[in-house]
């Protein structure tokens, strides 16, 4: 055995085994009730000092911010010790370990002293802790403190919010920059502004920044910053371009504020960028406009300077001038500055007193607004009495409600004006037309040569005499007259036809075009006619309509009986078979057949004078034609009882010439047919050719043969033509007796074709007659045609 | 109704063939004939017809110049005259009508037609 194990089983007995002293019960005197009563208080409050511990532990551990809880464990140390020595009580009735208990006690008495000096010690912090009533106060302060927070806190989130809309809105970026670290933040919007995603690191402010500006715009950019950092200016404001992330540059403005520190050292730098390129781009567009209004506001200045034109412009309806180009020196004489310093409008003074209402007139509709332009032409009188005419053209323009001007281009059209009057005057002395004027009065005031000439008057014959009854026939002066008073009037017809007479009282139908004249206040002051000579063409009209109404008469003649005899035999009034119904279908058929022959001459002399028809001429021979003539008619002369005579001379003559045969043979037949119709039986008719050489020129060289004529005579012995019919039976219809002649079967235009014949072979045809003695018509035709002479020239 | 006498002034003989067999075929008139205004006016006056029907266009003396003979002469001044023309233009036969004939009547016609034109414009239709 150690002797350690000694002093152990030693103390042990010494503690527990102390039989020496006598049991505590002994001291009650082995009275139960006291011992009892002492037995169970110090059991329960073993027990309860044991718990109490237990629930202090539970509450600390429970409670981590409980204060004072190294107290508390010595409070919960002093109970249990306390415990302790009541359960030493209970041990002490049976068992006397008074030193055990004795020891016991006096750890809870260190314990205890301990407990009680420190709980001394903190004394003071306890007594300082609030109390209950405090501490209420204390948690309504904090109370009312956290909803000021929480108030506060709302409020600075909304703050935040309307700043970060008003940021957004403002389509600004932030950054931050802190100059001593140059650590840089900037927001997702500087980043979104220069095409990058909001995770993309630009860098720091003093470095990367740098290299995205712009080199053109660097060093402004770096002297502003350094400049603001220094406190030499308030605020950090720069525009320029920033490179973006596709390399294209943007426009911005930068702005910032800096903190400075107590030694005036830059701390932190807070501030925005703004994409400013469509300012700018607007910004470039107005100083390109500005620059081409500027030039095109010079070049309007040259081109004013320039101009022989006045332009003007006039407030309304003051009439002050606003502007005047300097070409009003050149065309008033007279100084720009005078105009606008004379307020009575100087420029009116200077139109001519005749034409000074007109203008007026117009200048006070537009002044009351009734009239909202105007193109006047009048007349100003210069400080050197020389007259110039004008031309106006203006309008009124409203820019805006109070504003109204009157702008306007005056030309000098002086002479304009002198050519239009020499123009018209050259062209009445030139013109082919008639040109009389009258004053109000009828008097003539003018003629053009041209009047004169047709009318074979002097001018002072005519000038100054009364129109109607010197120039006009007698049963035209009242109508003529009463015309030309209402040509004085409004609204008069301005076209009419009437006749005029020569100096060799001649008439002349001439159709008017009259045109008023007026003075420049519109009044009256006499006519203008211009006219043209119709006097042929009318004849001519007169001609066609004649031949239209004979034509016609031709035509419905032979289909009246027509007509008329199909209707009698159709509707039974007359029968076929009659004597009657006999006669009419003979009628009918005499007429038709007279219808076609008409129809086929009017068609055959149409298409001659139309050209319609060509004539083939070839060599012929003349005894030929003769032959081939006499032929067609031989049957009819036969019949007739007329001897027809081809002379042996003309057979012999072997005469050849160039012509249309077919033709020629059609105008002999229709010749010797002629006689044959209106001969007596039993005469004769004679056909005869001959060559008539030209006659000798008077110079030396012998005559051509070529230009040698070919005469053709057709002699009767019949009835005759008067002497003025000799000229008119080659006309259409112009038969010496119609009524006989269509009897005869003749249409009226037989000789009308002979003639168109022999002209266009280049040939003369013509007749020489005695009443009751005969007729000889004769025809030439030239040897050679002239086309055919020109190619023997050429050759 | 008493049968009327005609006389027809016409210088071309199948026209007037036919208006004289119209006129007595489909009216049952007396027709008389003249080829020329010189014959018309000479049996105008020797035979008093009830009306004439007068050619314009005939040579030498035409149908106007005859009509104007008719009306100076006091015993064929008061015969009805009618003007047959192949003119067929208004305002031709609007001249014609300025003279003074009774009518006009345009060629060509049918024979009932003429007999009707005539009594219409000789009021012999009652």
């Amino acid at each position: 055995m150690s002797i350690v194990n000694l002093i152990m089983i030693n103390f042990f007995d010494y503690f527990l085994l102390a039989e020496t002293f006598i049991l505590q019960g002994n001291c009650y005197l082995g009275q139960p009730n006291l011992i009892w009563l002492h037995l169970i208080s110090n059991s329960l409050i073993t027990l309860a000092y044991y718990v109490i511990p237990i629930l202090l532990v539970y509450l600390i551990r429970q409670r981590q911010d409980l204060p004072f809880k190294g107290l508390l464990i010595l409070f919960g140390a002093f109970i249990i010790t306390s415990g302790t020595t009541h359960l030493m009580e209970l041990w002490t009735f049976w068992d006397p370990a008074y030193w055990l208990s004795g020891s016991i006690k006096a750890i809870t008495a260190i314990v205890s002293v301990y407990t009680a000096i420190k709980l001394y010690s903190i004394l003071p912090r306890i007594q300082n802790l609030p109390t209950l009533a405090g501490l209420e106060q204390l948690n309504q302060e904090l109370k009312s403190q956290i909803e000021e927070h929480i108030l506060a806190e709302q409020s600075l989130r909304k703050r935040e919010q309307r700043w970060q809309l008003a940021v957004q809105g403002a389509n600004q970026g932030i950054w931050d920059w802190n100059p001593k670290t140059n650590e840089t933040f900037f927001s997702s919007r500087c980043k979104e502004m220069l095409g990058y995603d909001e995770n993309y690191d630009i860098g720091d402010y003093n470095y990367q920044w740098w290299t995205h500006i712009h080199p053109d715009d660097v060093d402004q950019v770096i002297k502003a910053m350094n400049d603001h950092l220094a406190q030499k200016t308030p605020y950090y404001v720069q525009e320029y371009r920033l490179r973006c992330n596709d390399g294209s540059y943007k426009w911005i403005i930068d702005q910032g504020q800096a903190l400075w520190d107590e030694a005036g050292d830059a701390v932190r730098v807070v501030g925005s960028i703004t994409d400013i390129s469509d300012r700018k781009q607007t910004e470039e567009a107005f100083q390109e406009n500005e620059k081409a209004l500027k030039s095109n506001q010079e070049r309007l200045d040259a081109i004013m300077s320039s101009l022989q034109d006045v332009v003007w412009s006039v407030s309304l309806p003051s009439g002050i001038i606003r502007y005047v180009n300097s070409a009003f020196e050149q065309v008033y004489g007279r100084p720009t500055f005078e105009l606008f310093s004379d307020q009575d409008n100087l420029w009116r003074q200077f139109i001519v007193p005749e034409d000074f209402e007109r203008v007026e007139k117009a200048w006070r509709a537009v002044q009351e607004n009734r009239r909202q332009s105007w193109d006047l032409e009048y007349r100003i009188e210069l400080s050197n009495g020389e007259i110039r005419w004008l031309n106006d053209r203006a309008r009124v323009i409203r820019d805006d409600d109070t504003s109204v001007h009157l702008h306007g281009i005056t030309t000098d059209i002086t002479e304009r004006k002198k050519l239009e009057a020499q123009r018209w005057r050259s062209l009445l002395e030139h013109v082919r037309l008639v040109v009389v004027g009258l004053d109000r009065q009828g008097k003539v005031e003018y003629v053009n040569p041209f009047f004169l000439e047709l009318t074979k008057y002097t001018e002072a014959e005519v000038l100054g005499k009364d129109w109607f009854e010197n120039f006009l026939p007698n049963y035209q002066q009242k109508s003529v007259q009463q015309y030309f008073q209402d040509i004085l009037e409004p609204d008069f017809q301005s076209h009419y036809q009437h006749s005029i007479l020569t100096k060799s009282k001649q008439e002349k139908i001439i159709a008017w075009n009259n045109t008023l004249l007026q003075n420049l206040q519109g009044e009256a002051i006499g006519t203008m006619s211009i006219g043209e000579d119709i006097t042929e063409r009318y004849a001519i009209e007169r001609m066609k309509d004649e031949f239209t109404s004979v034509v016609s008469h031709e035509l419905r003649t032979p289909l009246t009986s027509i007509h008329g005899a199909l209707n009698l035999l159709s509707t039974g009034l007359i029968q076929p078979q009659s004597e009657r119904g006999q006669r009419v279908i003979g009628i009918a058929a005499d007429s038709a057949e007279r219808l076609v022959r008409l129809v086929n001459d009017i068609l055959e002399l149409e298409r001659l004078e139309s050209g319609k028809i060509r004539l083939s001429k070839q060599p012929v021979n003349a005894a030929e034609l003769m032959v081939k003539a006499v032929d067609q008619v031989q049957v009819m002369a036969n019949r007739a009882g007329i001897k027809l005579q081809v002379l042996p001379q003309a057979i012999d003559s072997e005469i050849e010439f160039e012509a249309d045969s077919d033709r020629i043979i059609q105008v002999i037949t229709n010749l010797l047919s002629n006689g044959i119709k209106f001969s007596d039986r039993g005469s004769s008719l004679w056909l005869t050719v001959e060559l008539q050489e030209p006659e000798e020129p008077e110079t030396t060289s012998p005559p051509d043969p070529n230009s040698a004529m070919i005469l053709f005579t057709v002699k009767d012995q019949g009835r005759g033509i008067p002497a003025d019919k000799l000229e008119s039976i080659f006309g259409r219809f112009q038969q010496v007796d119609a009524s006989d002649a269509r009897k005869k079967g003749g249409t009226g235009l037989g000789l009308a074709i002979c003639r168109n014949i022999v002209e266009q072979h280049g040939g003369k045809i013509w007749v020489k007659s005695t009443v009751g003695e005969g007729s000889s018509f004769y025809f030439t035709l030239p040897k050679q045609t002239a086309a055919a002479e020109g190619e023997k020239h050429d050759n | 109704m008493t049968t009327k006498r005609i006389l027809v002034i016409d210088d071309d003989d199948g026209v007037r063939e036919i208006i004289q067999f119209s006129l007595e075929a489909a009216a049952g008139w007396e027709v008389l004939t003249a080829a020329s205004g010189k014959e018309g006016l000479a049996k105008a006056e020797a035979d008093q017809p009830d009306a004439i029907l007068l050619d314009v266009m005939m040579p030498e003396l035409d149908g106007p110049a005859t009509f104007r003979q008719l009306q100076a002469n006091a015993l064929t001044a008061d015969i009805p005259t009618i003007l047959l023309t192949a003119k067929a233009r208004s305002s031709e036969q609007k001249q014609f009508l300025d003279l003074g004939v009774t009518g006009v009547i345009t060629k060509p016609f049918k024979p009932m037609e003429l007999v009707e034109e005539i009594q219409g414009i000789l009021n012999w239709l009652d």
